[in-house]
């Protein structure tokens, strides 16, 4: 439809905090016209039947590739010993005998009856012929067979493989030795299988409602085939997908012509691996204090050559001290070049100091943030309160003084390690654990829409209702602004609309 | 007679100089390299341990039986009289003392033993023995096996390691900096994430007085070691890339350019190629001088001596240079495999394909490609440059060329006229 009216709909523009009676009219994939119900006339209508309209939802931080190998990955999360684990890639071989390797995900020797992981004899009793690799939770172990270990040619000075008493390898590699087990398994999973899974990720995508998402991809956690792979095979898919590759090469990023870097730069690590940079130790972990993996001049040199190549950088910083040092580093550089509206922008931004919270918007500095962490981390016994114990961790995702000090905060997901669900992320936002970090419901929205699209510098295009934006929509089947704040989660995705398109309806389906 | 076993990259036997690794099975394979490399007596419990331990008596006696059949049976077709292997008692066998065992990996021990060793010994060394042990040999189900060929594959890469290590030491205290720089050009590709490999071929090009070639180094380690493990340089690196970062500079402030060239800005801005045109001689030669000692960019110079490029094409210079310049990097085996083709005769336009192709993929750190004297360089470079410019792939060369207009050709003339009326082409006469 090159032309059409949208009516009988609650829209809410995003503009005002308010739900209107409109009728919205989209020519060749843009808003042209929006008006109060009865002044446009159109031959073609689409009727919402007194549903929600929103502008599409944009996701600022997904790890689009490794959502795709997931699909093919064995949840070992819930497996209780190493016969499970064992029985496990048996029934994935015979239910699929054409595979050629095994990926298994999310496993941890601490839910097992044994204690310990797996050894390569062990994974060669059911696979000696084909690949496995099997990534713990936080990627920190991988544990592979025989066939992959005689495949690796770890570098000479990469002494992180496990041994057993007889000084043979165990097939279990940590830290770097496990980054390159991990290359090695993104380096095999084939091109024709990864186009396979994007499909079925693209459609949990849109049933979410994203229209926009930024991917973030490659770098030493994952693989840079991926980017080469995204720039090869996004314009198939009717969504806009922006890659943030997490490179610090910067020629490389030019090279490609994207006009953003990082992601995944890893200024200090994650609380689940106790390499989050913070300034008191972790309360499981007496005197660690996690990892600072950039000198104060390294990360400066970084952003400095960003502003002087005009590339927009995101690095990830999760611990207090992690982010201050990273704030502190925007500031040097900024004192060298007149400020402009750079946008530049902090990833994750777990643990601020309080006093840290208005240097960021001093700076201009754009936040990307993920509330659904609050709702899968937080409680008793849960990751943030194991980490960094009660009282700290109340202090986790401080949305309300964020806010409150005037910061754009870009919403993501964090997909694949938690659900690409935009909607889950507003519902965490709302219902945040502590009541004083608390988003209102059209403040969460914001960050998935005008927010999102303020850090991707596309405010002028996405984001909000208006004329002369893209047509990019999510219909839901409640007001979200109207909606008990517990019951946000329960709202549905009725369509999805890119560029003026059904890209997917829940009639449909 | 003699067995030949090769231990080194893929497997290979040859009996009395004939190869017969194809007539081995996989586990008759495994128990000939396993006996050959100690050449003991060994206990036919063993050897079933080794190769079938998941099979009941039974049949492992009988897999072992139908190996050593297979054993025999490929060196008699050699000797129809030869029992290459002895029955020491009923349960121990061993190989025939008479046999003459041969390893390629002796060799290797008896080259580094040696007092003084040639280039071409040296160069054939990295080439054999530079692969890995028994490479892709795996016998799935041979658990035990597998554990001792990976035992002696790191053994034998430390061996290798350290032994090539200490021969490029002892090259450098020769002064044989260039054949030292081999050595560590090739260990870098066996333990890429080692720090001081790298710091010791920047000290190296130092000492062969390649500055520039040095701080491009430090630029590749800071490169491979944050892009793979997220890991930051080390003081002593970052000290040592500092002080002679620090001595290009002072050189640098030493004389001012007579040209009076701003490189700051010719090398930062965007310009694929800047050609300075002359008529002066000296101009050329100060202009050589005065880059380079501003100059801190990794660098390909050609040109640098008339007649250079004889007996092969300008462009095949250019491709060894590059090839030289991003030595190391396992992706420069395609440039190696085209600069190979320099004895054949090969059209221009294929070869000028092939190479853009190359160097569209070849994306790394920006290079500077410094042409002192065009006149020296052959129609067919010129045409190159033109083609590569036009094809659009040389994002990270920026060329810089000098050109006495006292020289002029034809083919000279029409590529400075064609290049003189693009955007990202800066022409400067002094």
């Amino acid at each position: 439809m090159d032309l059409y009216l949208i009516k009988n709909c609650q829209v809410i523009d995003m503009v005002t905090e308010q739900t209107q009676q409109k009728e919205i009219l989209v020519e060749k994939g843009v808003i042209k016209k929006i008006e109060s119900p009865g002044i446009i006339h159109c031959e073609k209508t689409y009727d919402l039947k007194g549903k929600t309209i929103l502008p599409g939802f944009i996701d600022s931080h997904m790890h689009l590739i490794p959502s795709c190998i997931d699909q093919y990955a064995i949840n070992l999360e819930n497996a209780k010993s190493i016969e499970e684990i064992l029985e496990l890639i048996k029934i994935e071989r015979e239910r699929n005998p054409e595979t050629n390797m095994i990926i298994g995900s999310r496993l941890t020797e601490f839910s097992l009856k044994e204690k310990r992981l797996p050894t390569k004899e062990e994974l060669d009793r059911v696979a000696k012929d084909i690949p496995v690799f099997l990534s713990s939770i936080e990627f920190h172990t991988v544990t592979v067979n025989s066939y992959v270990l005689h495949q690796l040619n770890l570098p000479l000075s990469l002494e992180k493989i496990i041994r057993d008493e007889n000084n043979h390898p165990t097939g279990q590699m940590v830290n770097n030795a496990s980054i390159i087990a991990r290359k090695k398994m993104y380096e095999m999973f084939s091109e024709k299988n990864l186009k396979q899974a994007f499909e079925k990720v693209y459609q949990n995508i849109i049933k979410n409602g994203i229209t926009s998402l930024i991917a973030i991809e490659g770098g030493f956690l994952f693989h840079n085939k991926h980017v080469d792979f995204l720039v090869k095979n996004k314009l198939d898919y009717p969504i806009d997908i922006d890659i943030l590759f997490s490179t610090t090469d910067v020629n490389k990023v030019k090279v490609l012509g994207l006009n953003k870097i990082g992601g995944d730069i890893f200024l200090d690590g994650s609380f689940r691996s106790r390499n989050a940079k913070i300034s008191e130790s972790y309360s499981d972990a007496p005197g660690e204090t996690g990892k600072l993996f950039f000198s104060q001049e390294e990360i400066e040199d970084l952003i400095e050559t960003c502003i002087l190549e005009n590339l927009q950088i995101s690095v990830h910083a999760v611990g207090n001290v992690g982010i201050k040092t990273l704030i502190d580093a925007y500031e040097n550089v900024y004192k060298k070049y007149p400020k402009k509206d750079y946008r530049h922008k902090i990833e994750h931004f777990e643990l601020p100091n309080e006093e840290d919270i208005p240097r960021v918007k001093k700076l201009g500095l754009v936040l990307t943030m993920h509330p659904s962490y609050e709702h899968f981390f937080r409680g008793e016994g849960g990751m943030y309160d194991q980490r960094l114990g009660k009282e700290r961790s109340l202090k986790t995702n401080p949305l309300r003084q964020i806010f409150d000090a005037g910061i754009t905060v870009a919403g993501g997901s964090d997909s694949h390690i938690l659900p690409a669900n935009p909607l889950l992320g507003v519902h965490s936002a709302v219902n945040h654990p502590n009541i004083n970090s608390r988003l209102t419901t059209f403040e969460a929205l914001k960050m998935y829409t005008i927010n999102g699209a303020y850090g991707n510098r596309e405010e002028h295009l996405k984001g909000t209702i208006q004329e002369g934006k893209m047509a990019d929509f999510v219909v839901l089947s409640d007001n979200p602004l109207t909606s008990n704040s517990n019951e946000l989660i329960n709202i549905s995705i009725e369509q999805t609309i890119k560029n003026g398109i059904v890209i997917f309806s829940k009639d449909d389906q | 007679m003699k067995l030949y076993v090769k231990y080194i990259g893929r497997v290979g036997f040859h009996v009395n100089g004939e190869g017969v690794t194809e007539q081995l099975s996989e586990k008759a394979k495994g128990i000939l390299l396993y006996m050959a490399l100690n050449n003991k007596e060994y206990h036919r419990n063993q050897l079933k341990q080794l190769f079938w331990c998941d099979f009941n008596e039974a049949s492992a006696n009988r897999n072992l039986r139908h190996a050593i059949w297979n054993i025999r049976k490929v060196f008699r077709t050699v000797d129809a009289n030869f029992d290459v292997l002895i029955n020491v008692s009923k349960s121990v066998i061993k190989l025939n003392h008479s046999l003459v065992i041969e390893r390629d990996i002796d060799y290797f021990d008896q080259l580094m033993k040696r007092e003084s060793i040639s280039e071409v010994e040296m160069n054939s060394c990295l080439e054999d023995f530079g692969q890995d042990f028994l490479e892709n040999f795996f016998i799935s189900d041979s658990q035990d096996f597998n554990n001792w060929v990976y035992y002696e594959r790191e053994s034998f890469r430390r061996k290798y390691f350290n032994h090539l290590l200490s021969l490029a030491k002892r090259f450098m205290g020769e002064e044989k900096y260039n054949m030292a720089l081999k050595i560590l050009n090739n260990l870098i590709l066996l333990d890429s994430y080692n720090e001081s490999l790298y710091l010791m071929i920047m000290k190296l090009h130092v000492k062969n007085g390649n500055k520039s070639f040095a701080l491009h180094t430090y630029k590749e380690a800071k490169r491979v070691l944050r892009e793979e493990l997220n890991l930051g340089l080390s003081k002593e690196m970052k000290v040592y890339y500092q002080v002679i970062s620090k001595r290009v500079n002072e050189k640098s402030d030493l004389k001012s350019n007579q040209l009076n060239l701003d490189f700051n800005r010719i090398i930062n801005s965007d310009n694929k190629m800047t050609i300075i045109i002359t008529d002066q001689m000296n101009n050329i030669n100060q202009f050589k001088y005065d880059f380079l000692s501003f100059n801190q960019r990794p660098l390909i110079e050609l040109s640098k001596i008339p007649g250079r490029r004889l007996p092969y094409e300008g462009v095949f210079e250019f491709i060894d240079e590059y090839a030289h310049l991003f030595q190391g990097d396992i992706a420069i085996q395609a440039l190696n495999d085209i600069s190979a083709m320099k004895t054949q005769h090969i059209d221009a336009l294929v070869l000028f394909n092939q190479l853009s192709d190359f160097l569209k993929k070849h994306q790394r750190e920006k290079i500077i490609v410094v042409i002192y004297n065009l006149a020296y360089m052959d129609d067919k470079f010129i045409d190159f440059v033109s083609y590569i410019y036009r094809k659009d792939s040389c994002h990270n060369i920026q060329f810089l060329i000098a050109y006495n207009k006292n020289w002029e050709t034809s083919r000279i003339k029409f590529f400075i006229d064609a290049m003189g009326i693009m955007d990202d082409i800066n022409i400067i006469e002094g």
